[in-house]
């Protein structure tokens, strides 16, 4: 039994062999084009790997890591044994899952709405309007969510109004806000950029169809749901799944332009630890061996989606 | 099968890699300091046609008119005068530690550099150790005779240099006087207090009086001071007043934290009843100095804390004429009437400057070049440019006195520039030199702000931490215990002040910094403090 296996790897092995062969000799071309791809990834994005051994490491910038001293998972106890890494944890899950619930959808709807306009003119007016958000710097764009929230901000005026509570200082100092500032700051900056790609999906929904379901009576409502949706389905569900791959990477830098110590039980997240420990503390062997737990997380993440994705509605990045 | 061939050609590839990487890394050299045989003069300008590199951070006063600092009068004079060349090279603004490490990581150092070495993990030591930087007791002492005479002139400063290993590692900027030291103040409305008919706060209770004062006269801030934990490090506005430092500090040799001492809650207690009466910035933890700076010059606020350089200069120049906003340094508050001040905002006499790399070829003639700056030519090309071109000797207070001339603060005259922008390309303002005495009273040309320096007199040196080192591990034990606490002491204190959390939360904020582990931390103080002190060669 065993050696029969055995026979039918090597006979298989055989086979594969003779078949790269051939194909090499005869698309050599495609190969050769294919090197400084395969040569970029393997020096850009694997050669760099090397440095997670840093985690494991009292490193030292001189020396590098062949010089550097080995100190097994003491920079992983100290990540994990931090009074504030439960916390951290908690504010990027809290401010990710947030922004997945509300941030995700947002720009679908967007789409879906600019697609039932009829006027050309409009309609790209609309849209770049939407997208100019995107283009200003996350500096300004934080700068200006800072004095819409002020003590005397527009903002703080109609959740003011709203609430009929006197709110005498920034929305900001108000831990509970701060999630909602961060999503609805990040929405208004992203809705139009993340709405493109679902607009060109819905330009590729056969246009036959709808007139078919309006002979069928069905209202613009029904459309929606029975063909729009459905058609742009795979392009929601890549798009998710890639978005699942960052969650927990919550960049720091919209934290750093908006945390104050009010609002910091609810907005120190874990890059931002990473940041203060690495960058600033010049830790560069505890943040490695952070960063590692993020991307470890992430990745699972990401085949844990794609899993139930494939499984769910049989679309899926592989 | 097809996986699992997959993957071992995959992680064929990846060892491929490492072995790579592993072998494009140097093995560590580390230099000892030895100079055996002396081969240059005492004398200036040396004669070598040797070019030595010098890696350095360029102060935005200079990027106004030049784009490398060799290109500047100043670099050209000294050139001239040590005969020594020197090539510049410059960071990136805003991305010097991530340009460091990139520079200290290749196998290329220059031959000198610019850097904060306590800032280095593991300190000066760490950077010796890890055969970045050179230790320099013998040249010190064989071919720095310049820096050497001022040492022997102020025996205090020998200490400051000094890792706890005994080793020099740099050649310093120095501050010849206690007047350049302290340039941090709370300024009060002048136009305010003449209105009200009262004289500068001295004491706290002045200072009440004043401030409430100013609140019935509708203004509407009437007290801006910045409390964030890096505030209270660096100025503390008001602590001294109760005996205390806003960081570690030391009695007589004892170490204790500022913020874990008894009047601590004091203070808090203190800052949480003005702002409750509206006399305190309401937006105290938000530093950013665009908002501060609206503060002041609006009218808004009655007093504010900031530097006299970049805070008061600003707001003296962008006040609206003949809105009658006037400005005036206030003496550092204390308690009691006759008291001497205890604790303001004070940077060490000696700061680090220049390292010489652990790599460098030419590290004899690097000292020569780096110990011209310590010679009395040195001083007055380094302080005050040449003779009859930058500056005049002046009789001032019965002693002749270096004095800029005049075209120098024409800008119609100096090629569009300020006056800080021409001193900037003329003399040095950092680097490694002693910084004269004289400078700073001419270096502000509104009186408000030379007669500034004359107010700050405090006791701060006397209770400030010396330079201290941590060992790696104390370093690494320390820091772990204080990002935490920084994190909550920061968010407490702010709640408490702003009311968020009552005040009874103070007896609850002891007893979480004791149970973060805030007394093992001031031990390590006091280790690394005893260490400092028993520094020697």
């Amino acid at each position: 039994m065993a050696n029969t296996k055995k026979i039918n790897r090597q006979l298989h092995s055989g086979k594969n062999a003779s078949w790269l062969k051939k194909d090499l000799k005869q698309n050599y071309a495609l190969y050769l084009l294919l090197i400084p791809i395969l040569a970029f990834y393997v020096y850009f994005h694997y050669k760099p790997m090397y440095g997670l051994l840093a985690s494991f490491q009292d490193y030292s910038i001189r020396r590098g890591i062949s010089g550097s001293e080995w100190v097994g998972f003491e920079n992983y106890e100290r990540f994990f044994n931090d009074p504030y890494f439960s916390r951290n944890i908690i504010n990027t899950i809290r401010i990710s899952l947030y922004s997945l619930i509300f941030g995700f959808p947002a720009p679908i709807i967007l789409a879906l709405l600019m697609n039932e306009l009829t006027k050309p003119r409009f309609k790209k007016t609309v849209q770049t309007i939407t997208y100019l958000p995107h283009f200003i710097s996350l500096v300004v764009i934080c700068g200006m969510v800072t004095n819409y929230v002020a003590a005397d901000g527009f903002i703080t005026k109609i959740v003011s109004a709203l609430t009929g509570k006197n709110i005498e200082e920034s929305l900001l100092n108000d831990a509970s806000m701060f999630v909602p500032i961060y999503i609805v700051s990040d929405i208004w900056r992203e809705i139009g950029w993340g709405s493109i790609i679902y607009l060109a999906a819905l330009a590729g929904v056969d246009q036959e169809l709808y007139e078919a379901a309006s002979i069928d009576g069905a209202g613009r409502l029904r459309q929606t749901w029975s063909i729009t949706l459905p058609s742009i389905a795979p392009t929601i569900i890549t798009l998710l799944i890639l978005r699942m791959g960052s969650l927990i990477s919550v960049g720091y830098e919209k934290i750093i332009l908006l945390t104050n110590p009010y609002n910091a039980e609810t907005s120190e997240i874990l890059s931002y630890y990473i940041y203060k420990r690495g960058i600033e503390g010049a830790e560069y062997g505890l943040s490695t061996a952070a960063g590692l737990f993020n991307s470890v997380i992430n990745c699972v993440l990401v085949l844990l989606t794609n899993w139930i994705s494939r499984r769910v509605s049989e679309t899926s990045l592989w | 099968m097809k996986k699992k061939k997959v993957i071992s050609i995959v992680l064929a590839c990846v060892l491929c890699v490492m072995c790579f990487a592993s072998c494009g890394s140097d093995d560590s050299f580390v230099a000892d300091g030895k100079l055996d045989k002396v081969t240059t003069p005492d004398t200036y300008p040396q004669d070598t046609n040797v070019t030595l590199r010098h890696w350095s951070s360029l102060t935005g006063g200079v990027l106004s008119s030049c784009t490398n600092y060799g290109e500047t009068q100043a670099a050209k004079w000294y050139e001239e005068a040590t005969g020594i060349h020197v090539v510049y090279e410059h960071p990136v603004a805003g991305q010097e530690s991530a340009a460091f490490n990139i520079m200290v990581s290749s196998d290329d150092m220059p031959d000198m550099i610019s850097w904060q070495w306590s800032t280095y993990p593991g300190g000066p030591n760490g950077a010796i150790e890890d055969g970045v930087i050179t230790p320099l007791n013998e040249y010190y002492e064989k071919v720095s005779p310049n820096l050497m005479k001022l040492l022997q002139e102020h025996p205090e400063w020998e200490n400051m240099l000094m890792t706890d290993e005994g080793d020099f590692y740099q050649y310093p900027m120095l501050k010849e006087a206690d007047n350049l030291l302290t340039y941090t103040s709370i300024f009060i409305r002048k136009d305010l207090l003449d209105k009200a008919g009262l004289e500068e706060p001295v004491t706290l209770a002045d200072w009440e009086n004043v401030l409430y004062t100013f609140k019935d006269m509708g203004v509407k801030v009437p007290l801006s001071i910045r409390i964030t934990n890096e505030n209270l490090s660096l100025f503390g506005a008001f602590m001294g007043c109760f005996g205390i430092m806003g960081d570690f500090y030391h009695v007589d040799g004892e170490v204790k934290y500022g913020p874990y001492e008894e009047a601590f809650a004091d203070y808090v207690t203190l800052l949480n009843k003005w702002y409750k009466d509206g006399i305190l910035d309401k937006d105290f933890a938000d530093t950013a100095n665009n908002r501060r700076n609206a503060l002041a010059t609006n009218g808004e606020c009655g007093a504010i804390e900031g530097s006299v350089g970049g805070n008061l200069g600003t707001w003296i120049n962008s006040v609206a004429p003949g809105s009658g906003i006037e400005f005036v340094a206030t003496t550092v508050p204390v308690m009691n009437e006759g008291e001497t001040p205890m604790w303001t905002q004070a940077t060490h006499p000696v700061m680090d400057a220049v390292a010489i790399s652990a790599t460098s070829k030419n590290k004899e003639i690097a000292a020569r070049w780096l110990d011209y700056a310590y010679s009395d030519e040195g001083y007055l090309l380094t302080n005050f440019g040449k003779e009859g071109v930058t500056y005049t000797m002046e009789e001032k207070d019965g002693r002749q006195v270096p004095t800029y001339m005049d075209w120098m603060k024409d800008s119609k005259q100096n090629g569009g520039l300020t006056f800080g922008e021409c001193l900037n390309v003329h003399i040095w303002s950092s680097g490694a030199f002693m910084q004269s005495k004289d400078y700073i009273g001419q270096f502000y040309q509104h009186p408000t702000q030379s007669e500034a320096f004359e107010k700050f007199e405090s006791d701060v040196l006397k209770y400030k931490m010396p330079i201290v080192y941590l060992t790696a591990d104390e370093q690494k034990e320390y820091t772990d215990i204080m990002t935490p606490i920084n994190t909550y002491r920061e968010e407490t204190i702010a709640k408490i002040i702003s009311g968020k959390l009552p005040l009874s939360e103070l007896d609850n904020y002891y007893k979480q910094l004791k149970k973060l582990g805030i007394e093992r931390a001031i031990e390590i103080q006091q280790a690394a403090y005893d260490r400092a002190a028993a520094r020697s060669k």
